[in-house]
């Protein structure tokens, strides 16, 4: 009888065991992944909050859908990387800082893929969620402020098999928001709106009526490309110049959207001839406290600080500008859009239920109302800054 | 000659066992007809307490119609509050739960019959309803009460800045007959034990001092 050696013995024993190791170790994963039965959302920035609640519930112990405990979960990924808002940056040791193309794994067991950022990068990622009419079933919708173009309801049938129906659930303000020390007229019309990013108006003191205005040179600042509520301001200049597009001039500058650091981030001497377009719905939540000093680390027993809208402003919301026209003030709508397919679906969702997820969830004609649209949904969405409206939009488009 | 007659061990032992037979048939029958179909078919461990539920006089009701909305206007814990839900602004809310034979109460599915409403008195938590909240009819629509009817109601705990309490609750089971419920079990509550007020109230309060 042949005996293999001790140290022979031990080193197969650690092979094995390393062996075993590489075969046992689960896959890596970030932030926790959806399981395939549950209801996945992307897009928009601006609605991401109002759905976060609605998911989850809000910091005051009003209850979301997840509160109830099924099985099935609503999961909303927000626009951007960070929970309070901002654009992720790549390492500035390693050279210029960059936007950074974050990542989510849209479904458990997926490789992570760009995460969308905005209600436009939502609706590219639904309708490019399957091929040759069969849905890959990634993503279940997607918040936006707009509509689906027609060109995109064309690519959804095309590759989907599916229009694309939508819902709006509330509406939400865009108004114009400066400094809280500001060389900007405390009214704007959006006919002066299209003079400043056409660059027709460079200076405050060439506004109509504004001739004793400060001569600086004003800082048109818009939300990046992507971004619904870019988009959303595009057209309501578009309405205020006859219809016709604008077309931006270079000094305007692209932000991060909804983000109040955009302002409050500039240097002294540039912060009062700023103006960028916000939405009033995130002004209230800044001015809430739910938002948390970023910059503190997590402690329980000492929280950090909350933020705070201090330091920017909003122009009234009513009144008439230097130039006779009615202040800016356009409506944000807030949109949910999901294949049509799915509404008609005859799954059930939850495990004993009668519904599958779209009547669950968001639109459910003749039958129970909707979570989305239910009582204490819509004191969320008021809490939130945001009016409740809930609304059919069928396969509607938009320009 | 005396003769001795013995009797058979088997007819000695069936006088007894016919009795027996006839006791427990007639229980058997009496349970059945009395509250037989309201034995509640599963237990629910995490059911630390029950609820009462009220009618929008404060006076605790034990049964009612699936079309009323809202279902009931106030529910009441006979349990009081963890500490970590005792504090300002804690709030409860009222679910609707559907029961599935063989399935634990974790598993189940349910919907929210309230908003969270912010009470007053953390030793009887309670949930308020508004005009505007949904009819049990809605719920049962969504989640057929499948499991002979009935249905188990839930008083989930929350506070600003916790998680809600789902691991422990209060709980009450109903039973679901055609358009009308009724209680199986529970307890007698003081509706008038503290205050409850709606996050939808609040919100349309607000909005009103705004306007």
């Amino acid at each position: 009888m042949t005996r293999t050696p001790h140290a022979a013995r031990a080193g197969l024993a650690v092979a094995l065991a390393l062996g075993l190791a590489v075969v046992a170790v689960p896959s890596a994963s970030a932030d926790q992944a959806p399981e395939p039965t549950d209801v996945v959302g992307v897009g928009s920035d601006i609605v991401q909050n109002t759905m976060d609640f609605i998911a989850d519930g809000d910091i005051h112990g009003n209850p979301g859908y997840n509160s109830i405990g099924n099985k099935n979960r609503l999961i909303s990924f927000d626009a951007t990387a960070d929970g309070n808002g901002r654009n992720a940056f790549t390492d500035p040791a390693l050279g210029t800082a960059v936007v950074l193309n974050p990542t989510i794994t849209l479904r458990a067991g997926t490789s992570p893929v760009q995460r969308p950022n905005g209600g436009g990068a939502g609706l590219t990622a639904l309708v490019n969620d399957g091929t040759a009419g069969v849905s890959a079933n990634q993503i279940s919708f997607v918040r936006s402020p707009n509509l689906p173009t027609a060109a995109q309801q064309t690519a959804a049938q095309a590759n989907l098999g599916t229009p694309l129906h939508s819902i709006e659930f509330a509406k939400d303000q865009q108004v114009i928001a400066t400094a809280s020390t500001t060389n900007a007229p405390a009214l704007l019309s959006g006919q002066e709106l299209v003079g400043i990013y056409n660059g027709t108006y460079k200076h405050w003191n060439e506004l109509p009526g504004n001739a004793a205005g400060s001569t600086h040179a004003i800082i048109p600042l818009i939300p990046q490309n992507g971004a619904g509520v870019r988009t959303v301001f595009t057209n309501a200049l578009k309405a205020a110049n006859s219809g016709t597009a604008v077309t931006l001039a270079a000094t305007v500058r692209n932000v991060q959207q909804n983000d109040p650091t955009t302002i409050t981030g500039l240097s002294a001497a540039e912060k009062p001839d700023a103006i960028v377009p916000f939405p009033l719905g995130r002004y209230t939540l800044l001015s809430s406290g739910y938002f948390h000093d970023p910059n503190s680390p997590y402690n329980a027993a000492s929280p950090p600080a909350a933020l705070s809208a201090a330091g920017l402003q909003l122009e009234a919301t009513t009144g008439n500008a230097g130039d006779g026209n009615a202040v800016f003030n356009t409506t944000i709508p807030y949109y949910v859009i999901f294949r049509e397919s799915d509404s008609a679906s005859a799954a059930p969702w939850q495990p004993g239920s009668t519904l599958n997820w779209v009547q669950e969830l968001f639109f459910n004609p003749g039958g129970p109302t909707p979570f989305i649209n239910t009582a204490p949904v819509q004191a969320l969405l008021q809490a939130a800054g945001v009016t409740p409206h809930w609304e059919d939009f069928g396969n509607n488009t938009s320009g | 000659m005396t003769m001795t007659r013995t009797v058979p061990r088997r007819r000695i032992m069936l006088g007894p066992a016919i009795v027996l037979v006839a006791i427990v048939v007639t229980s058997l029958v009496a349970w059945l007809r009395s509250d037989g179909d309201d034995k509640v078919p599963y237990i629910d461990p995490a059911a630390t307490g029950t609820i009462g539920l009220c009618d929008p006089d404060g006076r605790q009701i034990t049964s009612g119609s699936t079309d009323s909305a809202p279902f009931v206007w106030r529910a009441v814990s006979s349990a009081a509050a963890p500490d970590a839900y005792s504090t300002a602004g804690s709030s409860a809310t009222l679910y609707a739960f559907q029961p599935r034979s063989g399935v634990e109460p974790t598993e189940w599915s349910g919907q929210m019959l309230t908003a969270a409403g912010r009470y007053s008195n953390p030793a009887h938590p309670m949930a308020a309803a508004t005009a505007d909240d949904i009819a049990l009819s809605d719920f049962l629509t969504a989640y057929p009460a499948t499991d002979s009817g009935f249905v188990q109601l839930r008083l989930y705990l929350s506070a600003p800045d916790q998680p809600p309490l789902i691991s422990a609750y209060a709980a009450l089971d109903i039973k679901v007959s055609g358009t009308s419920w009724h209680v199986v079990g529970g307890t007698d509550v003081d509706c008038g034990s503290g205050t409850s007020v709606s996050f939808e109230t609040q919100m349309d309060t607000a909005l009103a001092g705004d306007r």
